[in-house]
């Protein structure tokens, strides 16, 4: 029994290690994309919808109501980042019932590199909407005593971001296997569906908890900002505009 | 529990093409077309809007042109019950005179016809008196009776003046003739000779006739004069007073209606 997909090696050739994490992962974005174009390709504008647009749009709409919630302002230069962080972690984990499916999640390298992306995605939002002096200068708040802190803030919570996601997935394929041991029949189906309320939960708080950061960080432009196109990006751009 | 970091690079580089991926063919085809219906339902709601305030000024034109139907109605109502009105009182007044009218003639006709009852009453009346004072004369008229009527005649003879006297007796020679109802004895036409020739102061010759259908009296004739004293005289005279009376009671009981 393996305990990360990364452990399963398909190709290697030098630095370069294909390994089931990565072949998972492109399976679940190809089938993401692939299910998104087909639904896409022919959408209704009149009240007449089919059942997979209406499932995309309940999907789209409920993503943007909880950013809206959270954020408390527009959603749209958050929707493509948050959406795509719950619809990942969520068709990874859903997928995880699927026999011989190693979810991507239960990987700490992905979800490292997801929690690298909210990392790196927070400043750069808060920077894109305030500005590198506004931005930065909360690092020295309330005193610049504080930086270290603030620093190592950071830093724990991608790291807490990535552990969370990690161990939630890998705990739970590494019990559903043990009890698959111990007890082969009826235990671990209830197991399975434990995981994928579990593995919805965990898409669920990381997206929020993505949403939470990002909001943090340009939450300051709020009340430190007199003029709402004082910052540097002139403003909220629409996700549709180039 | 290992980090691979050529994984981590990977997994960031899926991750950012997953993010461009799903941004362009879910996340803007899908917030494009839920825009757009958008769009549609405020253009329909638009639209609803324009047709309820072209509903709304159509509706008002309506109330207002039936508001003048309307209004135009009552004034033609008003104008024909005025027109109504007025031929109805032109036919009550017309209808009033030609009662009137009638009535008049009705009226008229009445009296006249009570009137002429009236009168045929009267003369029936008095008929039937006279005739009943005519048949109880008669009943106890006889040769007594008229022996003693001649004494009228004669005190009218001799209350003639000369010249009157002097008239009759030149009329008296062309012949006298007596008339009565019954037939004078002998001494009787004697004593008329004898009275004649008296008053008269001529000889005459005096023709004696007794005419059972006459008046009772005596009737004395001459050739242009005619001398006569009748109960039928009487009778006639109270004939013509009583009609008198009776007409001019008629004529206040016609005024009493008249009036009522």
């Amino acid at each position: 029994m393996t305990i990360s997909p990364d452990q399963t090696v398909w190709f290697e050739f030098g630095f370069i290690r294909i390994s089931a994490t990565l072949l998972f992962t492109w399976l679940v974005m190809a089938l993401l994309v692939l299910l998104a174009r087909w639904i896409t390709r022919r959408l209704a504008t009149d009240a007449t919808l089919s059942p997979w647009q209406n499932l995309l749009e309940v999907l789209v709409e409920g993503i943007q109501g909880q950013i809206r919630d959270i954020a408390r302002r527009d959603f749209v230069p958050y929707l493509p980042f948050v959406g795509t962080l719950f619809v990942f972690i969520a068709t990874c984990n859903l997928l995880a019932i699927v026999p011989g499916f190693e979810p991507p999640t239960g990987s700490l390298s992905t979800t490292t590199a997801l929690a690298l992306c909210v990392l790196v995605a927070v400043p750069l939002f808060g920077i894109r909407r305030r500005g590198w002096r506004a931005y930065l200068k909360d690092y020295l708040e309330p005193t610049p005593i504080m930086l270290p802190l603030n620093l190592i803030g950071e830093l724990a919570r991608t790291l807490a971001l990535a552990v969370r996601l990690y161990g939630n997935v890998m705990s739970g394929a590494v019990v559903g296997a043990i009890l698959l041991i111990i007890t082969p029949l009826f235990f671990p189906v209830l197991m399975h569906a434990l995981e994928l309320l579990t593995g919805i939960i965990q898409a669920y708080i990381f997206a929020v908890l993505a949403t939470v950061y990002l909001a943090a960080a340009t939450a300051a432009h709020e009340t430190s900002s007199r003029t709402p196109d004082s910052s540097p990006s002139g403003g909220e751009r629409k996700i549709n505009e180039p | 529990m290992q980090i691979d970091w050529f994984t981590v690079a990977a997994q960031i580089v899926n991750f950012l093409l997953l993010v461009w991926l799903l941004k362009r063919f879910l996340y803007r085809p899908v917030l494009d077309a839920m825009a757009a219906r958008q769009q549609n339902i405020a253009a329909a709601l638009e639209a609803a809007q324009a047709k309820t305030q072209q509903a709304e000024v159509a509706a008002q034109a309506c109330r207002e042109r039936q508001a003048a139907l309307e209004a135009q109605r009552e004034a033609w109502l008003a104008e024909a019950r005025q027109d109504v009105a007025a031929r109805r009182e032109e036919w009550l007044s017309a209808a009033r005179r030609e009662v009137e009218i009638q009535r008049a003639d009705w009226l008229a006709t009445w009296r006249r016809e009570q009137a002429e009852g009236q009168r045929a009453l009267q003369r029936e009346a008095v008929r039937r008196l006279t005739e009943a004072l005519r048949h109880a004369l008669r009943e106890l008229a006889d040769a007594d009776l008229e022996r003693r009527m001649l004494e009228p005649l004669l005190t009218r003879l001799r209350a003639l003046d000369a010249s009157e006297r002097a008239a009759l007796a030149q009329a008296a020679l062309g012949g006298c003739t007596v008339t009565t109802a019954f037939p004078l004895d002998t001494a009787l036409q004697q004593d008329w000779r004898a009275v004649l020739h008296s008053l008269l102061g001529i000889e005459t010759s005096l023709d004696f006739h007794h005419d059972p259908n006459a008046a009772c009296g005596i009737i004395l004739e001459m050739p242009g004069h005619r001398l006569a004293w009748t109960l039928d005289s009487y009778l006639d005279g109270f004939g013509e007073a009583l009609a008198q009376v009776l007409n001019a009671q008629a004529a206040i009981v016609a005024n009493d209606h008249a009036r009522s």
